[in-house]
């Protein structure tokens, strides 16, 4: 080893400098690893998200399954021609809907919550009739007519947000 | 805004409206349980019900506007009397073009009218 103090200059600032380079490219190398990181948290974020709002609308779509099964029911009721179990039937069904409604809305499209209201409307029609002064055999003709019109209603708001449940 | 209470809400204003929306086939009507009830709903917000019954000799229509949790905030009822007050005479005549097109009367008197030329 020489003692150039001028040549022992020039090393250490090559040292410097490859030290400087290294530290940059490993802060450069941790910003990069650190982005990817959060780009992929992210991802997962958005993914856990979508998959969450999927079920939740295949849930939706289980209840108005439900709903629908249950207005069959109703015709069943229908053919015995029993007012009283009419009418506590369609109070139920109406029931559920006003929650399916309101627990659903921002999910809605305006058709969708048009369609539900009158399904309810239609149940309630339904109730007062059942339990109306009319004569039996005229009311249930009037009930038939407007259990169809209620489950119409129904089934368009299942046909309309199925494609939003498959995420089409 | 300041509410004048000593007078009813301007009924007759809304039965214009549905009049008029009604005529541009904006509100889609429909038969109910009851034969003299009409249904129609407008964007999940509201549900609109007109219907015709009879008190003794008078005439008399309802009209039941709900929100969009099913609660009826006006239920009023519309007598035809003498005088006839204008709200009424608005009433009728809506219950009238609801009818005549949820039960698409004009197609079923041209229908009744070619059953009658055919005997």
């Amino acid at each position: 080893m020489n003692g150039d103090p001028q040549s022992l200059s020039y090393t250490a600032q090559w040292i410097g400098l490859v030290a400087t380079g290294l530290g940059l490219a490993v802060g450069i190398g941790s910003l990069v690893a650190a982005w990817v990181a959060a780009s992929r948290a992210k991802g997962a974020r958005e993914a856990a998200q979508s998959a969450r709002q999927a079920a939740i609308r295949l849930g939706r779509i289980a209840q108005l399954g439900d709903l629908i099964a249950d207005m069959q029911e109703l015709q069943t009721m229908l053919a015995g021609a029993d007012l009283h179990a009419i009418a506590g039937k369609a109070n139920l069904l109406r029931g559920r809907i006003v929650r399916l409604k309101s627990e659903a809305y921002t999910e809605l499209m305006f058709e969708e919550r048009g369609n539900l209201d009158l399904a309810r409307d239609h149940l309630e029609l339904i109730v007062k009739t059942a339990t109306g002064k009319a004569r039996q055999e005229h009311k249930i003709g009037e009930i038939q007519r407007a259990y169809g019109a209620a489950n119409e209603a129904l089934n368009k708001v299942a046909a309309l947000h199925a494609p939003k449940a498959q995420g089409v | 805004m300041s509410i004048d209470l000593q007078k009813e809400p301007d009924y007759e204003k809304i039965i214009d409206a549905l009049i008029d929306k009604t005529k541009e086939g904006k509100l889609q009507w429909q038969e109910t349980a009851d034969e003299r009830t009409f249904l129609a709903a407008v964007r999940g917000e509201r549900t609109f019900q007109i219907s015709q019954d009879w008190e003794d000799a008078l005439e008399r229509f309802q009209l039941v506007i709900r929100d969009a949790d099913g609660r009826a905030f006006v239920d009023k009822l519309f007598y035809i009397a003498r005088p006839v007050s204008a709200a009424a005479n608005k009433a009728r005549n809506l219950y009238e073009l609801v009818r005549r097109i949820s039960l698409n009367l004009d197609e079923k008197v041209d229908e009744t009218v070619q059953l009658l030329n055919g005997l």
